[in-house]
């Protein structure tokens, strides 16, 4: 098979992932939606009749029988909230709704200009987690795949042995708990960095130097604990990668041909180790947007699980969940389908056309 | 050295330093190859002959080492030269190796013709157009076709692959191939057609091969001479039909017994009892002993010394000019052989899994069709 | 037909295998010693489940926040330890209606780091009591008396409780004498006063408001760090507590009494806040961790090989079809689910192990898929299907005796990952309030603000979070290591 007969068939593949990224976004939106619609169900009524009564009070004058009028304004506002269609109706355009990106308003949630809406909300608090998260996985996964490198280079060296046991030992550690101890630590008995505050530095407040240092200053413990957290096993992960490829039976007769070293680690070996690395940084790289709840919650760090931790405990925010739940949805598996597109793109073994189960 | 030896190998010792301690995995290894001509190295699977290819290429995998001995390829002191040295000027360049069909030997990420074109890159400079149609002249030699050469691994089927390593194994025409159990893996058809091309190429081409394989019966067709060893020794060298017409050692001969003849009727196979013995630990003596059929009981304690008979070369005591050696008392200990007709039942099961294995082996070369 | 004796060589076998992976081996006696603290915990420690609300009687002598024992061991200083006094010097005095009893216990503090706390005991029948109060001497003989704290007086340091009036009928109770939070502002002023007419404020360095530790300065040598950071003043204290009670009885109810002396140093990894002892939550936290990590990782076992073998051997439409299913249930995001049903219908552990037993094996199901088409494809399922062997006999016979050991390497990793989800619910509040886990341990620490005292609560962070550690340690190195036995070749993804 020559070059452009590939091309149909890798057209063929890409419109066939592409199709069913998005069956599965829809499908898996449809479940959050009916996931969430009895408590929406619940929230929604409760408001309808809150709203009711405020027209009711705000009237200048009030109406005779103020019973009736309040019955009236309730099943203005419930059809307003479509709850009197069928619940099935709720769940599917509710669900259309957040596909089509429109989030629309909270209940009581407020972004800090005093908007209402989801989108402008979650975008308020998308860009704390990936300052901290999404920076932290840049961090680790060059870090990582450095390191593992250089250790399946040097395969039962001290250096090896000591990833391998620094790795597993990485893995187990749950990061909110190193969190609860890098504060212990560094904050309160070093008095290194400063204590964990959900305030944000405002830019118009200081001068964009001060802004700056204000951010480092504040973002540097969490950010040294994900790394410190995830890098061990990223790095760990790699090192079996490459050292399962380098046994390879291949990697020697590349060495018997007289390819130099230095092509052999860099050209076959990680060329063929390549797909899973790849792959699984993006999804790193992705999925760290999607912030990590409990850890933003020790390091009061308002991200996107912090909004979703309110929204659920504080505000019974059924749109703002549904939005955050979205997304994070969305991050997955986008992440996956993109991942699966690469992977066929850097591994020719993976067969075109088919579902990709590897 | 003769004019007309291209390899000299002598008194060759390759171990490995594990953990669990040393695997004497080749001792005392000698003999010569001449230009053109082919040897063919025999013996039971752990026995050392991987070990020998990869040192004649100094590239034997860590914790493996050359402990003593020399390799003279054509006044080029193999031992003595660095892994630099080693790669600049004998791999591939000289020596070249067609790899065991059984193992993945093509990275699977790059295309048939990357991988063909990297001895010509990094021995000779040669890129470009002027590589492919090397390449592709190769190709073509091991009946392949040239597109061929934009494909990947994985759309190739296991005798293509193997035409397609033989053909980069020749690329620089070296003095010497090595095959390393070339054919296994393939079935019976695609091994005769490979084997057959390999007789015409040697004709063609003028090379020395050198041909590692536990099957005596492919041996036949294709080696001058041959070397069989046993549990890191060469037991006997020579001549390949002498040694066919008439083995000397106790474990040649139960060797070519062992090559199933259809022309005779035979009730069962003969095969040998017991077990390969482990290198680290290896018997006192002659470490054939303990499954000897012919064992004496000086063989526990001597380690024999190799004597010519007919022109071929026998490590073992029976052919030791001291008649007290060679015909010493027979062995009081018990052997394999002894162990086996001590129990009947114990054969029985011996027989079953051995004949199952043979059956496994049948299976396996059935399903490769 | 099985062959047992296949069985147990190859089991054997892999257990000498094992012998060659060191960290597995460390993982494998990890594991079974976490297994074992767990199953043990109701009679190592019993009840402890049930006990652990704050204010529980059976805590109420502990020390609050007292490292563990061992760091006595490590560290050059001598910590003094938790010691009952029950000799005690009787007196009575006063009419029959109204008596006024003194017991005297004498401790002898040799330690460099003194008592944490001082707790009294006593029991009896009355028609009521009041003015008790707690009179220390200590060896160097200061003056300090008063009522409502320290005053100068009859060469005694005497530290009051609050005066509290009793009820009629039975009494008994403790009085703890010296709660820090409790008195310290008392203590404070009081020291302040005895200060100032005695030696004068200026002689102290001054910690300030709040920074005062009552039972250091009890038992600390009176020079210019009184206050702030006092040394220990080593030697014999007698401790006398005074009751002054109505119609005692005939003056036979107080003869119960003993003086608990709070350790500076309790239990193998010290006490919390609230006094309870951090091992005994430790150990049940380890049980109820195994039983949600051990069920998730049983159904895992189920569901992945069920779902993972199902799609590989009937391969065709019905693999396409379970994989567009699977991938789907890959994309529902855990977390908000989760949090959802345990916030509006139950916090109940069961229900955290069940929505985790229905997502969990997703991940494995995509192994035990690949591993099973590899084996689908191997001859002698061939052969097996072409001599007429059903689906299913291929299935339980052949195929799932070789995909089972990839399923419990799976499984194993899944292991630490629910316990630490269920260590973290509770941060959230969503951790079942019946039970004690890590979890619970490292909240109620977090709600105590005790990442801001490094010396009084590292212990109480450490230690839950460790038992994660060893856990995840144990599973993890474990599971690589079957990985690696059961295939040598394979390659970490």
């Amino acid at each position: 098979m020559s070059f452009n007969d590939n091309m149909p068939a890798s057209w063929k593949y890409f419109a066939f992932r592409t199709v069913n990224m998005i069956v599965v976004l829809v499908i898996v939106t449809l479940i959050l939606s009916a996931s969430y619609s009895t408590l929406a169900e619940r929230e929604l009524e409760a408001r309808a009749k809150n709203r009711a009564r405020q027209d009711l009070m705000s009237m200048e004058e009030q109406p005779d029988d103020a019973n009736e009028y309040l019955e009236k304004r309730i099943e203005y506002y419930r059809k307003r909230y479509k709850l009197d269609k069928p619940k099935w109706q709720r769940i599917f355009y509710s669900a259309r709704d957040v596909l089509t990106l429109n989030f629309g308003q909270a209940n009581e949630m407020t972004a800090p200009g005093g908007s209402r809406d989801v989108a402008t909300i979650v975008l308020t608090y998308l860009p704390r987690t990936v300052l901290l998260f999404t920076t932290a996985a840049v961090i680790y996964t060059a870090l990582g795949i450095a390191v593992g490198l250089k250790a399946a280079q040097v395969a039962g060296s001290k250096l090896d042995k000591f990833l391998s046991l620094f790795g597993i030992t990485a893995s187990s550690l749950p990061m909110w708990w190193v969190g609860m101890l890098a504060i212990l630590v560094f904050v309160y008995q070093l008095g290194w960095f400063p204590a964990p505050d959900p305030q944000f530095p405002q830019l118009d407040k200081l001068g964009f130097v001060e802004y700056l240092q204000a951010i480092l200053y504040k973002m540097a413990l969490p950010l040294a604990t994900v790394v410190f957290v995830l890098f061990g096993g990223r790095a760990w992960v790699t090192r079996n990668l490459v050292t399962g490829v380098l046994q390879d039976d291949y990697i020697m007769a590349a060495r018997a041909k007289g390819v130099p070293e230095r092509k052999v680690i860099y050209g076959h070996t990680l060329k063929t180790a390549a797909p899973p690395v790849v792959t699984s940084a993006i999804m790193a790289l992705l999925m760290s947007m999607a912030g990590a709840m409990i850890s933003e919650i020790v390091f009061q760090w308002p991200g996107m699980g912090y909004l979703l931790r309110m929204a659920i405990f504080f505000y019974t925010d059924v749109p703002v969940i549904l939005g955050v739940s979205f997304i994070m949805a969305f991050l997955y598996i986008f992440g996956y389908y993109i991942a699966d597109l690469i992977y066929g793109f850097l591994d020719p073994r993976v067969e075109v056309g088919s579902s990709g189960g590897r | 050295m003769a004019d007309n030896t291209v390899l000299k190998v002598d008194e060759l010792s390759t171990h490995y330093l594990t953990s669990d301690g040393e695997v004497m995995a080749l001792d005392d290894a000698s003999f010569e190859l001449d230009r053109g001509s082919s040897i063919g190295i025999a013996g039971e699977s752990g026995c050392g002959k991987s070990t020998l290819a990869f040192s004649l290429l100094k590239q034997v995998q860590p914790p493996g080492e050359i402990m003593s001995g020399s390799i003279d390829l054509d006044g080029i002191e193999v031992t003595e030269l660095s892994e630099k040295e080693a790669r600049r000027k004998i791999r591939w360049k000289r020596i070249s190796m067609v790899f065991q069909g059984a193992m993945e030997i093509m990275t699977p990420v790059y295309t048939v013709g990357h991988q063909m074109r990297e001895p010509l890159k990094y021995h000779k400079d040669i890129t470009g157009k002027e590589a492919r149609d090397i390449c592709e002249k190769y190709l073509k030699m091991v009946n392949l076709d040239r597109s061929i050469f934009d494909r990947y691994p994985h759309e190739l089927s296991g005798g293509q692959k193997q035409r397609v390593v033989i053909a980069t194994a020749l690329l620089l025409e070296p003095d010497i191939v090595i095959f390393d159990e070339p054919t296994t893996a393939l079935d019976v058809v695609v091994e005769a057609r490979i084997m057959n091309d390999l007789k015409r190429l040697r004709r063609e081409l003028d090379i020395s091969m050198l041909f590692i394989t536990h099957d005596l019966s492919i041996l036949a067709e294709v080696s001058d001479n041959l070397a069989i060893m046993y549990a890191g020794w060469i037991v006997e060298l020579g001549d390949a039909n002498k040694i066919y017409k008439d083995p000397k050692h106790p474990y040649t001969e139960k060797l070519m017994a062992a090559i199933p003849d259809i022309r005779t009727d035979i009730d069962r196979l003969e095969y040998i009892p017991g077990v390969p013995p482990n290198l680290v630990n290896p018997p006192s003596g002659c470490r054939f002993h303990p499954r000897c059929h012919k064992a004496m009981e000086v063989c526990r304690e001597m380690e024999p010394e190799t004597y010519t008979v007919d022109g071929v070369e026998v490590k073992c005591h029976l052919y030791s000019e001291d008649e007290s050696i060679s015909k010493s008392q027979e062995a009081t200990y018990e052997t394999a052989y002894e162990e086996e007709a001590a129990s009947e039942s114990y054969e029985g099961e011996k027989g079953k899994e051995v004949s199952e294995g043979l059956e496994e082996v049948a299976e396996d070369e059935v399903m490769e069709e | 037909m099985v062959h047992w004796e296949d069985v147990k060589a190859d089991a054997l076998e892999t257990l000498g295998e094992f012998k060659k992976h060191k960290i597995g081996l460390i993982g494998i006696t990890l594991i079974t010693f976490m297994i074992m603290l767990g199953l043990l915990a109701p009679y190592v420690a019993p009840g402890v489940a049930e006990d652990w609300d704050k204010g529980h009687p059976r805590w109420q002598s502990n020390p609050s926040q007292a490292p563990p024992v061992w760091v006595d061991w490590i560290t050059r200083d001598d910590y003094a330890r938790q010691e009952t006094l029950q000799d005690f010097e009787h007196n009575e005095t006063g009419p029959p209606w109204r008596e006024t009893h003194t017991h005297t216990f004498t401790y002898d503090m040799q330690a460099d780091v003194p008592p944490k706390e001082i707790f009294y005991e006593f029991s009896g029948e009355s028609d009521g009591y009041d003015n008790r109060k707690i009179i220390i001497e200590r060896p160097d003989s200061d003056e300090l008396d008063g009522k409502d704290g320290f005053r100068q007086s009859e060469g005694n340091l005497m530290v009051l409780d609050e005066p509290r009036k009793g009820s009629e009928g039975n009494f008994s109770g403790t009085i703890t004498t010296i709660r820090k939070m409790e008195i310290r502002d008392n203590l404070h002023e009081d020291i302040s006063a005895y200060l100032n007419s005695q030696v004068g404020k200026e002689n102290f360095s001054d910690p300030g408001e709040r920074n005062i530790n009552p039972v250091k300065t009890i038992f600390g040598k009176a020079n210019e760090k009184w206050l702030s950071d006092p040394e220990p003043l080593k030697g014999k204290y007698n401790i006398t507590i005074e009751i002054e009670a109505d119609n005692l009885g005939g003056g036979e109810g107080l003869d119960e009494a003993t003086v608990e002396i709070g350790g500076a140093v309790y239990g193998i990894f010290g006490t919390d806040r609230d006094r309870r002892d951090i091992f005994l939550g430790w150990i049940w936290g380890a049980r109820f961790g195994l039983y949600a990590g051990g069920i998730v990782a049983l159904t895992t076992i189920f569901f992945s090989t069920s779902y993972g073998m199902t799609s590989a051997y009937y391969g065709g439409w019905v693999d396409e079809l379970m994989s567009r299913i699977h991938e789907i249930i890959m994309g529902i995001p855990t977390l908000p689910i989760l949090i959802i049903v345990l916030e509006f219908y139950s916090r109940s552990i069961n229900m955290f192990v069940l929505i985790y037993a229905l997502l969990m094996w997703r991940g494995a199901a995509r192994v035990i898929r690949a591993r099973g088409l590899q084996v689908a494809q191997d001859t002698y399922i061939e052969a097996a299907e072409s001599l007429g062997s059903g689906s299913g006999r291929i299935i339980f016979r052949h195929m799932i005796p070789q995909i089972l050991p990839y399923a419990v390497a799976q499984a194993a990793l899944l292991v630490p990952i629910v316990i630490m989800a269920e260590a973290g619910l509770h941060i959230l509040g969503l951790g079942d309030p019946s039970i004690v886990t890590w979890g619970t341990i490292l909240t109620e620490a977090r709600a105590a603000k005790a990442t801001m005292n490094y010396q009084e609560s590292w212990f109480w962070i450490l230690f839950p979070g460790l038992g994660m550690v060893l856990i995840g340690f144990g599973f993890i190195s474990t599971g690589m290591a079957v990985e690696r036995i059961i295939n040598p070749e394979m390659q970490q993804r």
